[in-house]
């Protein structure tokens, strides 16, 4: 029995401990790690972009674009902790991380319809779509703020950016042309108003080559729409281009009469003029001070009204009647108003050797030896004055001062300078002797007559001129008798017209066949041989 | 009208405007080559002879067809043909003048009237008609004029007809010439019995 049993005992055999059936379960896990480490490999790296709106933006669909290659996609978007803007989640291709740099710039393409034109219409179809801008920093970010229009120039455009401060004028938007000389060299590229200052402060960017264009001594003025002034000049209208007059732009250049001055290479700020007349106008000069003291109106008088020396301008009203208190401290009793006026020398010459100390002294000088001031008008139809000076008056020989401002005296031109010169002929009228110069009108009347007995004996004399002259051409007409069949001149112009015959009677067939066929100048005739004369047989 | 008729239209059209334009690019069959005459083709002649002149001869009027330096040829019609490729090398009317002077200052080389031609004798030669014909006939019909013995101005008239020995421009002018000698002789003979 217990040898059966032991017989039949049951053999123990070591089992597997991992049943093969987990072999399946295990390869499914290896793929399902592979699959998941192949997606994170593929997932690239998630950034942030801050955007006012979600506008044209859709969660995993909108793309985002550089150099118009697929980069990323919009995983999602959120709000802001404050809630006034949206917060872009997108995943951009891990080997493209390297272009995140802190100075890239992100923005939403979609239509726009502004007056620089139409944008982005391919989006109409495809969706709008995010693109990217790669910048030069060396520093990777994560976070950006993305740009509600499109950037004029990318941070790695070559080209300088500059700085434009106005005070007034048309208001510029972002992607207005800057010009030079209607050339397009630049744009508008943001904008900013300074409460502080009110000032606003445009920045813009000048395209390489042209940026070597700007200098110190370049002047920015606003060609925005058209312009429509009327000054002493008169009207004028200022009218840049079409583009400009719908969305307005910028123009510099270096004034003439200014040396090109030292290039400018890094970004700094200058003014922005409300117009080209303004350039000129408004440009700050050292100047000299004077006063006129004006007995008539000042009406029509400005500040910056023109200062003339004989049709030159040299200067500006600074102050067309300087304020009451001022005037007051001075001289209480004073009832004429004073104007005070700048002479700005650097007008008229450049050149540093005439200093402003020099400019004085002569000024000084000419005011002692007549210089006068006179308010006239520059132009009737705007009613502008213009302030002139020339050397009317009589030599005083010195010089009076209101205050500290040195008096340039008002001229004889003047309103009140005219009536003293009315009195000085009415007196000169009334001194005259009118008897004696009735006298002297009478010798003058018998001289006359006397002349016109001369003038008579002249044009006999003429008469006799005449005569000779007729009788040289008797003489010539004998002269050209002379000229004899047997005579070089005559054979030379009987050779000359038998040539000239000849060369008409060739060229009559010639035109008889081309007002026949005209077109034969053109298309060639088929030739054919003349028809010639038979023989007679003998 | 159907699309494809206006497209056979349209391939005429071009076709046309191209056969027009190939017509006036190819060049056509060659011009036959210009021939020149001269009338007077004894040179030799003229320097061997007449050293002195004594009679002046000048064509006074010529018919308009002969100023041209293109041959002419009448036609059985009573057309005159220009020729386009035969041309006269020299002027006709010189030559006429040439030819009838020095035939005549050979032929009265006998009689002296003068050293040179200030005073010499003045013929004044009027050409009617002078041209072959297609038929090969030659004409020659004018008249001439010069003083005779008491200073009066005499006129002649001239006849003469011709045919020639073969065909061509060439053949014409040399029996042009033939009849231009039989006028000189006239002349010749109306100057001697008029001095």
């Amino acid at each position: 029995m217990t040898d059966e049993l032991s017989q039949t005992a049951p053999v123990i055999k070591q089992k597997s401990r991992i049943s093969p059936i987990w072999i399946l379960p295990i390869i499914a896990l290896i793929i399902g790690v592979g699959m998941f480490y192949q997606e994170w490999q593929d997932r690239g790296q998630m950034i942030e972009i801050a955007f006012e709106n979600a506008n044209g933006l859709e969660e995993k669909k909108t793309k985002v674009k550089f150099k118009n290659v697929n980069i990323g996609t919009l995983e999602s978007i959120e709000f802001n902790e404050q809630g006034d803007g949206i917060i872009a989640k997108v995943i951009i291709d891990r080997e493209m991380t390297r272009f995140l740099r802190s100075d890239s710039v992100f923005w939403v393409v979609r239509p726009r319809i502004g007056s620089d034109g139409v944008s982005g219409v391919s989006t109409l179809l495809s969706g709008a779509y995010i693109s990217m801008e790669a910048g030069i920093s060396d520093s990777i970010s994560l976070n950006f703020v993305g740009l509600e229009s499109p950037p004029v120039a990318s941070p790695n455009d070559e080209g300088l950016r500059l700085s434009l401060i106005s005070t007034g004028g048309k208001m510029l938007r972002v992607g207005n042309p800057i010009l030079y000389r209607g050339f397009e060299v630049g744009a508008v590229q943001a904008i900013d108003f300074d409460i502080e200052s009110r000032e606003l402060s445009y920045d813009i960017f000048i395209n390489a080559p042209y940026h070597n264009l700007i200098t110190s001594n370049t002047f920015f003025w606003n060609v925005s729409g058209f312009g429509f002034t009327t000054g002493p000049q008169g009207v004028s209208v200022d009218f840049s281009s079409l583009e400009t007059f719908i969305s307005g732009g910028v123009e510099f250049d270096v004034p003439e009469d200014l040396g090109l001055g030292e290039r400018v290479t890094e970004s700094r700020s200058f003014k922005l003029y409300p117009n080209k007349t303004s350039v000129t106008e408004d440009r700050k000069y050292e100047y000299l001070e004077y006063v006129l003291l004006v007995e008539d109106s000042v009406a029509g008088l400005q500040v910056g009204t023109p200062v003339e020396y004989r049709g030159i301008r040299i200067g500006r009203v600074a102050k067309p009647y300087l304020g009451f208190h001022q005037t007051n401290q001075i001289d209480p009793e004073e009832e004429r108003i004073p104007v005070v006026i700048h002479i700005e020398p650097r007008r008229l010459t450049e050149e540093s050797s005439y200093s402003l100390d020099w400019f004085d002294k002569q000024f000084q000088h000419w005011i002692k030896t007549g210089l006068g001031a006179n308010i006239e008008s520059a132009n009737y139809l705007t009613g502008a004055m213009k302030v002139t000076l020339d050397m009317s008056n009589e030599a005083s020989g010195n010089i009076e001062y209101f205050g500290d401002y040195t008096i340039i005296p008002i001229g004889d031109s003047s309103f009140a300078g005219i009536l003293e010169k009315t009195d000085r002929l009415l007196a000169k009228l009334n001194a005259l002797d009118i008897e004696s110069i009735i006298e002297s009108t009478k010798q003058t009347m018998q001289s006359a007559d006397r002349t016109l007995g001369a003038a008579n004996d002249a044009i006999l004399s003429t008469q006799s001129v005449i005569q000779s002259v007729n009788d040289t051409m008797i003489d010539a007409q004998e002269a050209l008798k002379g000229i004899s069949p047997d005579s070089t001149l005559y054979k030379e112009l009987q050779l000359n017209l038998i040539q000239m015959q000849k060369t008409m009677d060739d060229l009559q067939p010639f035109i008889q066949r081309i007002s026949e066929k005209p077109n034969l100048l053109i298309f060639s005739e088929q030739p054919q041989a003349d028809e010639q004369p038979e023989g007679k047989a003998r | 009208m159907t699309i494809s008729r206006k497209r056979n239209i349209t391939a005429i059209a071009i076709y046309i405007a191209s056969a027009i334009a190939a017509s006036g690019c190819t060049s056509s069959a060659p011009a036959p080559q210009m021939q020149h005459y001269i009338l007077d083709s004894a040179a030799d002649r003229l320097a061997m002879t007449a050293k002195v002149q004594k009679v002046d001869v000048r064509i006074a009027s010529i018919p308009d067809y002969l100023n041209t330096n293109n041959l002419v040829m009448q036609t059985e019609d009573h057309q005159m043909v220009l020729a386009r490729y035969h041309a006269w090398a020299n002027r006709l009317s010189d030559s006429i003048a040439s030819i009838v002077a020095f035939e005549v200052n050979e032929q009265v080389a006998g009689k002296e009237w003068a050293d040179d031609c200030v005073a010499c004798q003045d013929i004044a030669l009027h050409i009617e008609h002078f041209y072959p014909t297609s038929q090969g006939d030659v004409f020659l019909v004018g008249h001439f004029e010069y003083s005779g013995l008491n200073k009066e101005k005499q006129r002649i008239r001239f006849s003469y007809a011709g045919e020639m020995e073969a065909g061509g421009y060439a053949s014409a002018v040399k029996e042009m010439r033939a009849l231009l000698l039989q006028l000189s002789g006239q002349i010749s003979e109306s100057l001697a019995s008029a001095h």
